[in-house]
């Protein structure tokens, strides 16, 4: 009778093996459907999506090989014009690429980090403190940070940690919402449709993320900026409990997977910084990074360090926050040589 | 909230996961819950019009059902409708009314200044008091039991999916569905999800595309020319129909996924032959409803029914807006409808005489065209925006210089580009063609019976043109135009 009553337990009779198999065959077309309803959506929305800096940068990190970084700078625009991942190759040696998106803060900092870690192995990743604002707000280049996400729990998690109202969830969750009124773009959607076909060339590949400024400072602004007020310019990066947040997120991170993280500031120019009150947004840094351990280069204190004298601002700056080119070769050299001394093999 | 509304998507879900779990016995009471949040997420004190109108259509019928004087039985169904009209008409008659007439006495050089009565239309309170008005009759003409439980009543009243804009339900259809609250089954789902998606269609992509150049013509007439009038009095012919057609296809779909079969309300009514046959195949529930109530109770076809035809189309104009544009687009449409029962006899004696054969295609055809133009033509009076507008439309379509003053160019310049333009033309010819097809056999039936792939591809790939072809995203969702009656 055991024997027997056991046997039942596994053996289904005639009208529940037909009732299972159906909720199968039922489960198996639903999944088919919508399956080929999330392909075709991925593939109306790259038609019809219009390009920009956040989409080619990332085109150009889901190109690059798994494992192929050592050294990952992660940040905002402040990050990819300051630090040149293929100057810093040159000196240390070691891969390194730049993997900041456009306008980006923290949060979506951490959240992008996240997904390159997925596919990364950096021993080295260098944050940029510019970043530490937020919580991001809806523009172009935050909703096409997110859309260029890959869809999945850090997507979701992104849109719903940061964004508060539905109204904004639910476009974001839905990048053709935005997008959809392209369709009657026909030279976009002849673009799009040969990229998705053909393929093309990820824009920043062989800049390695960073983005080369050519031009200088025009005399007018810098003359603005000489007779800057300090009540015309607030310093919006700082050390805030929402921030914490998120570098806690990333630090911990970095710690769980045995990487170097270090925190850097990218220089501004000389007379924004002397007309804010800078002095304590570097202590609030310093003393954040100091309790955890993390190594804290803040350039705007170290102008004579680097050999940036007051004369050079103009030839060095593209504008009042970020260096060009000249800049970024003077900020490169010196936090590669400053990177060299703390890689160890 | 609108059926075509982000929160909608969500609203909709939310309500069919929890009373498909709910307690049999509990499922009227969330449904009532779930339609006054539905209808307080549009205005929260608007809510309590409707709540008086039940109380009051509630107990009047119950009182009377238990009375056996015939002369207090009629004397609440008229305290009853006199207060119903009473409420409808301080919101949406009032100012009109004090307006008119102001005008006339101003025609007599004595000046009344008009009082005004400054408050929103509550939305759907036409059609939530003739719901309930219909019940209040009936009850008193006994062809329905009053009803005892208030709850279910006030559901009844307030069912989310007919609580804006229709379809008008009977309580003798409707009710016995509330009461046996039963869950639905796949087929339910099923069907019902396929209507929304159609209505979806038929709104987002069809009629917020053909308002947009509409609006640009309608709004500002004596800025444009006869064809470009023309233009957008045809765009607004469908515009009207899958505005309205398209909210009750999203309204019996959302019934029907919760278990409820509603009253249909269009039946193609542009494939209609006769502008009386185009009323029975338009918004159905409010035809029959003031056959049932209006025209029946004149006298019907009984005594001088061509004028019961003409006060019908009347307050049917009127029932529509508080306008005389409103009122002229009824009688019109009554005036067509006596000339075609005049001239049954002589046509039909003309026919036999010339030896015209009204069997065929072609005359079919023929006969469907020349229903449309009337119809459009009498769409003209319901979309001006006033007596103005109106006589600068017809002045400039009665000019004939439509070849003359068109540029095709400048169709283009009417809110919608090129590509816009084409696409509507399309997609007008899409719902034409599905409509012939849906007349000689149910689409959605047939379309059951294809492989599973082949429907699977059929439903996404209409997912896909509303996403990607609909007007939406900028703005709020659009309002849908029987809204403002």
């Amino acid at each position: 009778m055991v024997t027997n009553r056991q046997h039942n337990l596994f053996i289904l009779s005639f009208k529940e093996g037909r009732l299972l198999k159906k909720l199968f065959v039922n489960l198996f077309k639903i999944i088919v459907a919508l399956a080929i309803f999330f392909i075709l959506l991925e593939f109306v929305s790259k038609l019809l999506t219009k390009d920009n800096d956040a989409f080619k940068r990332r085109d150009t990190l889901n190109s690059l090989p798994k494992n192929s970084v050592d050294i990952m700078f992660i940040g905002n625009s402040h990050s990819y014009t300051t630090f040149n991942p293929v100057e810093i190759s040159n000196i240390t040696g070691k891969t390194a690429y730049n993997s900041a998106m456009p306008s980006q803060l923290l949060d979506l900092v951490w959240f992008n980090f996240e997904i390159e870690l997925k596919k990364q192995s950096p021993k080295v990743v260098v944050l940029e403190t510019f970043a530490f604002q937020g919580p991001s707000q809806r523009d172009v280049f935050n909703d096409s940070n997110i859309d260029s996400m890959p869809f999945g729990i850090t997507k979701l998690s992104a849109i719903f940690s940061i964004y508060k109202s539905s109204k904004d969830r639910f476009e974001l969750m839905s990048g053709i919402y935005r997008q959809h009124g392209n369709w009657s773009d026909s030279e976009l959607v002849n673009e799009n449709f040969n990229n998705i076909v053909y393929g093309k060339k990820p824009s920043y590949i062989e800049s390695k993320g960073f983005y080369d400024i050519d031009s200088k400072m025009t005399s007018d602004t810098v003359e603005k900026l000489k007779n800057l007020k300090p009540s015309e310019y607030v310093f919006k990066a700082r050390v805030s409990d929402y921030n914490k947040y998120y570098f806690n997120k990333i630090y911990r991170e970095c710690k769980k997977r045995g990487i170097n993280l270090i925190c850097v500031m990218a220089p501004m120019n000389k007379n924004y910084v002397e007309k804010t009150d800078y002095e304590s947004v570097h202590r609030g840094f310093k003393a954040l990074f100091d309790s955890v351990g993390v190594d804290f280069i803040d350039y705007n204190m170290l102008y004579d360090e680097v050999g940036i004298k007051d004369e050079d601002f103009a030839n060095e700056s593209n504008s009042s926050h970020h260096v060009n080119k000249y800049g970024s070769k003077k900020i490169s050299e010196h936090f590669s040589n400053y990177l060299a001394s703390v890689i160890k093999d | 909230m609108l059926f075509n509304s982000y929160t909608y998507l969500l609203f909709l879900p939310v309500v069919f996961f929890i009373y498909y779990i709910s307690p049999k016995r509990l499922r009227w009471a969330f449904l009532l819950l779930s339609s006054y949040y539905f209808y307080m997420s549009w205005n929260v004190k608007y809510a309590t019009i409707m709540f008086f109108s039940t109380v009051v259509t509630y107990i009047l019928p119950l009182f009377s059902a238990k009375s056996k004087s015939q002369r207090v039985r009629k004397l609440m169904l008229v305290s009853n409708i006199i207060i119903n009209l009473f409420i409808l008409f301080m919101f949406k008659y009032f100012n009109f009314t004090s307006q008119l007439i102001s005008d006339i006495a101003g025609l007599f050089m004595f000046s009344v200044i008009p009082l005004r009565f400054n408050h929103l239309l509550p939305i759907g309170i036409s059609f939530y008091t003739f719901q309930a008005l219909s019940y209040s009759i009936d009850v008193y003409m006994g062809k329905a039991e009053p009803v005892k439980h208030f709850g279910k009543y006030a559901l009844f009243v307030s069912f989310f999916p007919t609580l804006l804009a229709g379809p008008i339900q009977r309580i003798t259809r409707l009710f016995t569905q509330l009461e046996e609250a039963k869950r639905p089954d796949a087929e339910n789902i099923k069907y019902g999800l396929s209507l929304i998606l159609w209505g979806l269609f038929k709104k987002i992509v069809i009629a917020d595309r053909l308002s947009v150049l509409v609006n640009t013509v309608y709004n500002k007439p004596t800025d444009y020319n006869g064809m470009e009038i023309l233009i957008a009095t045809i765009f607004f012919t469908f515009q009207i129909y899958c505005d309205f057609s398209g909210y009750s296809d999203m309204a019996i779909g959302s019934a029907q996924v919760l278990g409820f079969d509603l009253l249909e309300n269009f039946n193609h009514p542009y494939l209609a032959k006769s502008v009386t046959e185009f009323w029975k195949r338009w918004h159905i529930s409010l035809t029959s409803w003031f056959r049932d109530y209006l025209y029946i109770p004149l006298g019907g076809n009984r005594r001088h029914h061509l004028i019961n035809i003409l006060i019908v189309f009347g307050v049917s104009g009127l029932w529509h807006g508080a306008s005389l544009t409103f009122i002229i687009w009824g009688l019109l449409n009554g005036i067509y409808q006596i000339s075609e029962k005049l001239m049954a006899p002589h046509s039909k004696k003309a026919f036999e005489m010339l030896k015209i054969n009204t069997e065929t295609i072609t005359y079919r055809v023929f006969k469907t065209f020349i229903t449309t133009v009337l119809v459009g033509f009498s769409w003209i009076f319901f979309r001006a925006n006033n007596l103005n507008d109106l006589g600068v439309v017809l002045d400039k379509l009665f000019r004939f210089d439509y070849f003359n003053a068109v540029s095709f160019g400048r169709v283009y310049a009417l809110g919608l580009n090129e590509g816009n333009v084409i696409f509507a033309v399309i997609s007008i010819a899409f719902l034409l063609a599905a409509e012939l097809l849906e007349e000689r056999r149910s689409v959605y039936h047939k379309l059951q019976s294809e492989p599973f792939l082949t429907k699977t591809f059929a439903y996404i790939i209409l997912v896909l043109v509303i996403m990607v072809f609909g007007i939406y995203g900028d703005k709020q969702a659009a309002q849908f135009i029987y809204f403002k009656f």
